[in-house]
């Protein structure tokens, strides 16, 4: 906004709004603290309550644990392929279809719409899915990772209101009286208005791609195809396994309370480890929740 | 509107039809047509090794996490050298593992043997269509120490015997000292303190759980002593309740001279809730045992205020070893007989063969390897050594009576085994191994505790490898899960005192009501039908 | 869309050539072409594996095959409808649901609205990405958590001490447990809801905030009369699609949450399902109950449907 000076009601707003959402910024902030510091904390004194905020009696062993095995990079370099080449994949397959449902002149889409949404809610099961990629061949391969999640119904309807709110009619017809054809109207012109859609589009697709574990789990046999997720919880479990070994027949306490530490430690580690990357990419998508230039070319 | 929608699924419908046609599993699986002649060529039927000329024989294996490669294992090696098979193996971990097995097996892409994790359901259901192949007649020729074993052992044979009366999966069985699950274990110097002996009976562990409440026995000044924390039921269902009722199960079906008897409708299981209300009520027992998570209550127990407690002693600082203890089976004025419970050693489901393996007979041999007795092991290979290791060269006794071993560098623990030497539990074989590891006071006490307090009185329950029959099953199955869930509700609410416990008997008729009558009847006909089995 | 005349009053040849919707088709094929990848997706993937559906009829065999399983028409429903669980579990379910839907539907718009009024840049990306964060905190880890808090002496028992109140069993009693579920369930994903509302609001054409500006309008008044309206239609579409989703009480966060005490109000379908699994896996009686559950959402869901048509203007289709 200009410089505008605030009325006097409009600045006990923005005082009670800003008080508002510290309240919920620390609300939300204490219990991540309570991860990180998790994650290098004493499992006992965590567990009883006694560590509450600050870390306490230090030690990283969840991170070692988590970082020394190798397959780790190629898990992270696999996800970052995953969600890259999905994330496109998705758009491509996403948008498009989203703006031919937002079209009014669009004949048929009460039907492709139906169409959609009837597999929202009756879906074949794991076992037909995995007969059919196995028919296809993809089973263990990356498109068995890339192609059964190309778009989601939710989020083509959800695109499609975006467009219908905010790409008006009068904008259509006024490519049809420049002779534009669909494809250029909607490359040349939707697409840089809906810079917004687009960013958020992304970022859900992405992060679905980047937290997804099932698919992989369940069509990949290949460990070096294996997503980050899917090593991570190897890992957790692995560690959990080790002290239950110990239980049943250590001899050694010592080595029984490290691997029990080792255990805890790794479940707030992942959690650190499996998600910065995603975090740091948000404030890099919210550049793009700026109106692109629009509308007023229209008035004229 | 509606017109189109209906258009549209006879349209998607039929295209789907058509898609699903193209892609039928295997049908019926045929039956193996007589391989007699064949057995006899490319096989030894005895003595080793076992195939003339290599064999590679695929396999489906359960993986421990994070563990090798079965066949970088040592003793997989090994045992690839004297027997002269190979197996491929396709390992996957836990939550993988169950996927793909159903996946394979619906899909019909199964290998020859799956080793590990197959349900009874599974045994029943892939059985039945001939899947899994009927394993009797091929124990009957060429496992002479799986056959000695069920001789030995007529649980066995009940246990992995289906309801048709054949074979269709190989059993894990096991006896160690360290095995034996703990429960009821304390701190023996609170009761030094307190002026208290080992209590005798549900009056004695009342008082004794009092004077831990009351007399401060870690001495810090803090009334901050629990003096019975646990995780959930199951520490008092196996050491408080068997006090009342002389039965070892639980709240659960339970038998008493070969009849069936529902434990939580017996009035004596109304004493036990009485009972618990009571320590409940005084604050004897830990409010948050309901609730709290086993990390919560381990964390409590390290931090020195609890006095019996629901995990293993080893998991506490060496320099408190002395001053642990176990608490010895109580009786009740209401039941006589000290008892303890004799968890079953017999895991089902660790290995089966399918109609897809063309060398039933080799595989057959080569599982039995590992069913031999220590005395029986040809060069070194037995289910102890499948457990760990060979003896001198993984470990060694480490004292003259063989009570004690310690591993032999560079092995120093299970970890290392599962690693380089061996898949240490739950594959199908034979173990009777009871030395303990030396050097470990904690262990020590552990494994003597169990053997001092728990040992004499043991006494088995209701058997977990009963099977039901497909009609049986389904009947049972949603009965039992109602069932369950209710018992575990009121059993909470007459414990806390949010249901008075003059209700017991409205319970009891609701859980008739819940067609309980029926359920005990079903369970009587699979525990008969387990009967016979074990005595045929 | 069809042409009003009835058919049989004209050649059928003419009446395709004229039909309005045939031209509109041909017209239009770019826009075809743009939902093509989106249409191949559905037909092979989904409604490729949907002849599936009929596992919930069937006993399933596997070595038969979906098809060759023998037929029991509505043998698992009847076994689960009759079973004593049933009312507990489908009252459970419901109430969560809802509870789910009401309380946490407007959550993630209010947060949104107070966003897009803060001013200082750092302040609002601050606040954006700390809230959107939690919704990546894995479900194991999330219900520890809660459970470690809302524990006699967990922190916020302890803060009620320090401030005189009473403590609170959160998880004793089972009246908490929907409480605990909603509430933890906002927290961890209301920063992750509003993101969309966020990217909704910086569609608004700020021409028509600097209008009112003119005119005098408060901030509120601007939020009121702006701001909602341009985020109806998304909320309604949201709202839509929630009520679609509504039987689909997730199973490890219940699970997890899940103690001896609360369990009246705890047990849900999916967790009764699990326990039924435990006993005896069945591929049809779990595929029989979402069936069940699939047809109840999409009642739901036409019903919403069919209201904000009405109300609002908007719906589905």
């Amino acid at each position: 906004m200009n410089a505008m000076r605030e009325t006097k009601l409009d600045q006990i707003f923005v005082a009670i709004n800003t008080v508002l959402l510290s309240g919920i910024l620390i609300a939300t902030l204490y219990p991540l603290v309570f991860v990180i510091s998790a994650s290098i904390s004493d499992p006992d004194l965590v567990n009883s309550g006694r560590m509450i905020l600050f870390p306490k009696g230090i030690s990283f062993e969840g991170y070692a644990n988590v970082f020394k095995d190798s397959r780790i990079w190629t898990g992270y370099k696999m996800t970052i392929f995953y969600t890259l080449a999905g994330t496109i994949i998705n758009l491509a397959v996403t948008i498009p279809a989203a703006y031919s449902l937002s079209r009014k002149d669009f004949v048929g889409k009460k039907v492709i719409i139906i169409m959609f949404m009837v597999t929202m809610f009756f879906s074949g099961g794991l076992i037909p899915t995995y007969l059919l990629m196995k028919d296809i061949g993809i089973l263990n391969t990356i498109w068995s990772m890339l192609l059964p999640g190309a778009t989601s119904v939710w989020y083509i309807v959800i695109c499609r209101t975006y467009f219908q709110t905010n790409i008006p009619d009068e904008l259509r017809e006024a490519a049809v009286i420049d002779g534009c054809t669909d494809f250029r109207l909607f490359f040349s012109i939707v697409l840089p208005l809906s810079s917004a859609i687009i960013a958020v589009m992304a970022l859900f697709f992405g992060v679905s791609h980047w937290n997804n574990y099932f698919s992989a789990l369940v069509y990949l046999s290949d460990k070096d195809l294996f997503p980050l997720q899917l090593i991570l919880r190897e890992i957790l479990v692995k560690s959990e396994f080790n002290a239950q070994m110990l239980l049943i027949g250590s001899s050694d306490s010592e080595a029984l309370g490290k691997e029990l530490r080792i255990a805890e430690q790794t479940k707030y580690a992942l959690i650190i480890v499996s998600t910065l990357p995603v975090m740091l990419a948000y404030p890099f998508i919210q550049k793009y929740f700026v109106k692109g230039v629009m509308v007023g070319s229209l008035k004229g | 509107m509606k017109k189109k929608v209906a258009l549209l699924m006879a349209v998607g419908s039929t295209m789907s039809i058509i898609a699903a046609c193209s892609s039928e599993p295997a049908k019926e699986a045929e039956k193996p047509a007589e391989k007699e002649d064949k057995a006899v060529s490319y096989m030894n039927a005895t003595g080793f090794p076992i195939a003339k000329d290599k064999i590679t024989i695929k396999a489906m294996g359960l993986k421990d996490p994070g563990g090798t490669e079965w066949n970088d294992l040592e003793l997989f090696k090994k045992a690839e050298e004297l027997t002269n098979i190979h197996f491929d193996f396709q390992l996957a971990e836990q939550s993988t593992y169950e996927e793909k097995k159903n996946l394979a097996l619906a899909s019909g892409e199964y290998p020859d043997v799956f080793f590990r994790s197959i349900s009874v359901n599974d045994e029943e259901v892939y059985g039945k269509q001939g899947t899994f192949i009927n394993l009797k007649p091929l124990i009957d020729k060429y496992a002479p120490n799986l056959k000695k074993r069920m001789e030995e052992n007529k649980e066995l044979k009940a246990a992995i015997t289906a309801t048709d009366g054949n074979i269709y999966a190989l059993p894990y069985y096991v006896q160690t000292s360290t095995l034996n699950p703990h429960v009821s274990f304390f701190n023996a110097e609170w009761m030094k303190r307190a002026g208290m002996t080992m209590p005798q009976n549900t009056d004695d562990l009342y008082l004794l759980l009092k004077a831990f409440k009351e007399k401060d026995p870690n001495q810090n000044g803090k009334a901050d002593e629990i003096p019975w924390s646990s995780f959930r039921f199951e520490a008092m269902n196996q050491f408080i309740l068997p006090a009342f009722t002389g039965l070892s199960g639980g709240p659960v079906f339970d038998v008493k001279d070969d009849k069936v008897v529902f434990t939580p409708i017996l009035p004596e299981f109304k004493e036990y809730l009485a009972y618990m209300n009571k320590l409940y009520k005084e604050n004897l027992i830990d409010h948050e045992f309901l609730t709290q998570t086993a990390q919560q209550h381990l964390a409590k127990v390290k931090s020195g205020i609890v006095g019996v407690y629901n995990t293993s002693p080893t998991v506490l600082p060496p320099e408190t070893t002395e001053l642990q203890d176990s608490l010895e089976p109580i009786t009740s004025p209401f039941n006589s007989k000290k008892v303890a419970r004799a968890y079953s050693p017999i895991y089902t489901g660790r290995a089966a063969i399918t109609d897809k393996n063309k060398y039933p007979e080799a595989t057959m041999r080569w599982i039995d390897t590992w069913y031999a007795k220590s005395d029986e092991a040809v060069q070194g290979l037995s289910g102890t050594a499948l457990f760990v290791g060979m003896e001198n060269e993984h470990w060694e006794y480490a004292d003259p009576e063989k009570k004690t071993y310690k591993f032999k560098s560079p092995v120093t623990s299970f970890q290392d085994i599962n690693k380089k030497v061996s898949v240490s539990s739950y594959m199908p074989s034979y173990l009777e191994f009871m030395p303990y590891p030396s050097g470990s006071p904690l262990m020590e006490m552990k494994v003597k505790g169990v053997q001092k307090r728990q040992e004499p009185y043991m006494k088995s329950y209701f058997p977990t490898t009963a099977r039901y029959t497909k009609e049986e099953g389904e009947k049972a199955t949603i009965i039992e899960t109602d069932i369950n869930t209710y018992v575990e509700q009121m059993m909470t609410k007459f414990i806390t005192g949010d249901e008075p416990i003059q209700n017991f008997d409205k319970y009891v008729e609701s859980l008739k009501k819940m067609k309980l009558d029926e359920l005990t009847a079903i369970k009587q006909a699979i525990y008969d039908r387990w009967l016979k089995g074990k005595n045929s | 869309m069809l042409s009003r005349m009835p058919l049989y009053r004209q050649s059928i040849g003419r009446a395709i050539w004229n039909n309005r919707s045939i031209k509109g088709m041909i017209r239009g094929w770019r826009l075809y072409v743009f939902i093509l990848p989106a249409l191949l997706y559905f037909i092979i993937f989904c409604y490729g594996p949907m002849y599936g559906v009929q596992i919930a009829f069937k006993d399933f065999i596997p070595a038969k095959g979906i098809w060759g399983s023998p037929w029991v028409g509505l043998k698992h429903f009847s076994m689960f409808f009759d079973s004593h669980a049933f009312d507990t579990v489908i009252k459970n379910t419901v109430s969560i649901s809802l509870y789910t839907l009401i309380a946490g539907f407007p959550a993630p718009v209010i947060l949104a609205l107070m966003l897009n009024e803060v001013k200082g840049k750092f302040f609002k990306k601050l606040v954006q990405n700390v809230t959107y964060a939690p919704h990546f905190i894995s479900m194991v880890v999330m219900a520890g958590m809660i459970i470690m808090y809302l524990s006699p002496n967990g922190i916020v028992n302890q803060l009620f001490e320090h401030a005189g109140i009473a403590k609170v069993p959160f998880l004793e009693k089972a009246s908490y447990f929907n409480d605990i579920y909603v509430f933890s369930g906002i927290w961890q994903n209301v920063g992750w809801g509003s993101i969309i509302y966020l990217a909704a609001l910086a569609g608004i054409d700020p021409q028509l905030h600097e209008a009112a500006i003119v005119d005098g309008a408060t901030r509120m008044q601007r939020i009121i009369y702006i701001n909602i309206p341009s985020l109806i239609p998304t909320m309604v579409i949201i709202l839509i699609l929630d009520a679609g989703g509504i039987m689909n009480v997730g199973f490890e966060k219940v699970y997890l949450l899940q103690n001896p005490l609360n369990l009246e109000a705890s047990e849900v379908i999916s967790t009764y399902v699990y326990k039924v699994g435990l006993l005896k896996a069945q591929y049809s009686f779990s595929a029989a109950i979402g069936l069940f559950n699939t047809l109840i959402n999409l009642s739901l869901m036409l019903l919403v449907n069919k209201i904000s048509r009405v109300v609002s203007k908007t719906s589905l289709w």
